[in-house]
């Protein structure tokens, strides 16, 4: 697959994959716990111990090394600018730093095209960073832990509309849907039962003839196949007995030479922890269901677990950490309420697929006898902001 | 349409502490704190040594004028990521210990972004950095230079770091949409910068010595003007020498190259990742084609020249010029790596 994704051209993919046991095997070898296992409870006890002091030398050194001996004038004042606003550097603040950027906010004052640019390059600039319910940890309550654990960053991305029409030039841009945290002693499954997509929810069947009896199941409850596709392995979701193998035509098709890929092992989702992966961060991956949905899947960092810090319980990963920006999705008549439902085929409406709310979606669609105007189909719509 | 670095100037102000703190002092007496005595100690390696320095140059204000959250948590991440390869063993020990002060004061004075956020910014430090911090630990308890060590156990009380495989967050969300380039920050400006203030001083100096030497004199004797000509040093030398300098550094800085970073990272020691931020080969060729067409005016043949002789006695610079014919404008596109 390097031949298709050429990885060596991609800055963003790190050279090189890692073997995620291997990787706390050499971590653990090199004592990082004496680092990890720090923590406000006990800091005095081990400052004590390792440089040999007292109690009163341990007071001064704290005296000494507050932040609020790095008060300067003016701390307290606004953090951000509004780039309209004339801002000024106070005479006695010489850096370097704030003469540029206050060039940087005349500039983006000035040159609107310079502002986009700007605001579309900031690495952060469409996530939505999820607060924990649990992040207040009692200080009595921190546990230490004998092996490191790995938490891996796993981000999935919303599935792209391919088009194959001689002519069409999109542009895809890669829109992050949902950012979780996982750990290295987690299955497979646990992440794919963690990650939310639209599709899933959604209904599987025409609502069209009967849509106040929508049937309660969803599409998840009916297709309950799916796979990632790691590092030319394919690892399928088995736990159900009627469940597809999504990646045997696939394999099937890849054994002939002449194709150029593969081969393709296969495994199980439920039978693969992520400590038993060899992955290289930055490189996407996928992550497919409901037969041809499609979500890139990338690793984009491995971190050892702080007791402190992160939850220690395991129930609370995979741990979603940041979404997208979603804007609404509005119905297209009258384009102020929530979309709640989808039409296609519908050939008095300008547009296919067509987007209603409940008013305009039985006013529209429906005689007084509630008998279906004209064909079209008809499928309840969850829109992506009211996720998560 | 490139963009600025957005941690640019954060370098020069860095280098501009470290010089401060690693400057020889007079002796000067402490108070030692296991016996209470005053004793007597050179360079201090001391926290509320570089406390002082911080509040000096108003270290705080590197926070401020940013528009918004998400520039502000990015503009952090470079910050540490400027800082961090300077605890490395090649340093002199008053460097790294300064760095690590300087992570450590980064951390605590970083602003609370807001309510939707609680925790700020985190050191994202690599095995590689974890030794060489070990290693500075190690050689400041021997030493018994307790700020130091009291300061990173105290960094890891707070959560303050974590402990990473690769230094930088990888994949297609962090790309960016446009060039980032250096073009306020070369190293080549700041070197110039750095060697114009430090010359500056001292020809002061030197000048306001020899106006007193030649007031004194003119005192004692009375000069002819055939005299004065058997002068060593001119009157005006030492303004005369100022203005050369001030000249020379200006036009070197016009005809100095705009470097964009994946440039820079090609040369650079400190991103230990080796990993390249900014790609983007079709962007670059729309950009090629733009300027082609468009231009970014003519450049006199004097400025032409200037920059071919720049190009040629820049052993180590990859240097590439275009020069300028008559009818469309070409642009000469230079690059260097340093």
């Amino acid at each position: 697959m390097d031949r298709i994704h050429r990885p060596d051209s991609r800055p963003w993919i790190l050279a090189g994959s890692v073997k995620i046991e291997d990787l706390v095997e050499t971590w653990a070898q090199n004592q990082v716990m004496t680092e990890l296992n720090v923590n406000e409870t006990n800091l005095k006890d081990i400052i004590k111990n390792e440089l040999q002091i007292d109690d009163k030398m341990l007071s001064l050194l704290e005296k000494d090394c507050l932040p609020s001996n790095l008060d300067c004038e003016g701390d307290d004042e606004e953090l951000y600018v509004a780039y309209e606003k004339t801002v000024e550097i106070p005479s006695n603040v010489t850096l370097e730093t704030l003469r540029l950027q206050k060039q940087h906010i005349e500039r983006y004052a000035t040159d609107r095209c310079y502002r986009t640019a700007c605001l579309q390059s900031l690495r952060y600039r469409n996530q939505l960073i999820r607060v924990d319910k649990n992040v207040d940890l009692e200080v009595d309550s921190i546990a230490t832990i004998e092996r490191p654990v790995a938490v891996l960053t796993v981000q999935l991305y919303r599935p792209i509309r391919f088009s194959t029409h001689f002519g069409n030039t999109h542009r895809y841009s890669f829109v992050c849907d949902q950012e979780l945290e996982v750990l290295s002693t987690q299955w497979l499954t646990e992440l794919r039962d963690t990650f939310t997509c639209v599709s899933d929810i959604s209904n599987a069947s025409d609502c069209s003839a009967n849509p106040k009896s929508a049937l309660s199941q969803t599409a998840a409850d009916v297709y309950k196949s799916g796979l990632f596709f790691i590092n030319n392995i394919f690892y399928n979701d088995m736990r159900n007995q009627l469940n597809r193998d999504y990646s045997e035509p696939i394999v099937e098709w890849a054994r002939s030479p002449e194709r150029g890929i593969g081969p393709f092992k296969t495994s199980r989702m439920d039978e693969t922890k992520f400590s038993d992966l060899e992955i290289q961060l930055g490189y996407p991956y996928l992550y497919q269901h409901q037969g041809d949905c499609e979500h890139i899947l990338v690793f984009s960092d491995i971190r050892l677990l702080k007791p402190s810090v992160d939850s220690m319980d395991s129930n609370d990963y995979p741990k979603i950490v940041s979404t997208n920006r979603r804007t609404q999705v509005r119905c297209g008549m009258c384009n102020l309420n929530t979309a709640k439902w989808i039409t296609f085929e519908n050939q008095r409406l300008p547009e296919n697929p067509f987007f209603f709310c409940e008013t305009c979606f039985y006013s529209f669609n429906y005689d007084k006898d509630d008998n279906k105007v004209n064909s079209f189909k008809a499928y309840p719509y969850l829109d992506k902001s009211a996720l998560l | 349409m490139s963009v600025r670095y957005i941690a640019a100037g954060f370098r020069q102000d860095m280098e501009a502490l470290f010089s401060r703190f690693m400057a020889k002092e007079d002796e000067h007496t402490i108070d030692d704190r296991t016996s209470g005595d005053e004793t007597q100690s050179v360079v201090s390696l001391r926290f509320s040594r570089f406390c002082e320095i911080w509040r000096e140059m108003c270290f705080s204000y590197v926070f401020r004028l940013r528009v918004n959250e998400n520039e502000l948590r990015e503009f952090v991440d470079e910050i540490y990521l400027e800082v961090l390869p300077n605890v490395a063993e090649d340093h002199p020990l008053d460097r790294r210990v300064c760095a690590l002060y300087l992570l450590y004061s980064l951390f605590q004075k970083q602003p609370k972004l807001s309510d939707k956020v609680r925790d700020r910014q985190k050191i994202r430090i690599n095995f590689s950095y974890l030794e060489q911090i070990r290693d500075l630990i190690e050689r400041c308890k021997r030493l018994e230079q307790l700020d130091v060590c009291y300061v990173w156990y105290k960094l890891l009380s707070l959560g303050a770091v974590h402990l990473v495989h690769v230094s930088r967050l990888m994949g297609p969300l962090y790309i960016r949409n446009s060039r980032v380039t250096n073009e306020t920050q070369t190293k080549t400006d700041f070197l110039i910068d750095q060697f114009q203030t430090s010359l500056n001083q001292p020809f002061e100096e030197l000048s306001h010595i020899h106006e007193k030497y030649r007031a004194m004199k003119e005192a004692l004797y009375d000069e002819s003007p055939q005299t004065k000509q058997l002068d060593q040093i001119q009157d005006n030398m030492f303004e005369l020498s100022k203005a050369k300098m001030d000249n020379l550094a200006k036009e070197f800085t016009n005809t100095a190259v705009k470097t964009s970073v994946d440039n820079q990272m090609d040369g650079e020691e400190e991103d230990s990742d080796g990993v390249n931020q900014t790609y983007d080969p079709i962007g670059e060729k729309r950009r090629k084609l733009k300027e082609k067409a468009f231009g970014f005016g003519i450049k006199s043949k004097t400025e032409v020249m200037n920059e071919t002789t720049v190009g040629h006695n820049l052993n180590e610079s990859k240097t590439q010029t275009k020069i300028k014919r008559r009818g469309r404008p070409k642009v000469s596109k230079l690059t260097e790596i340093l």
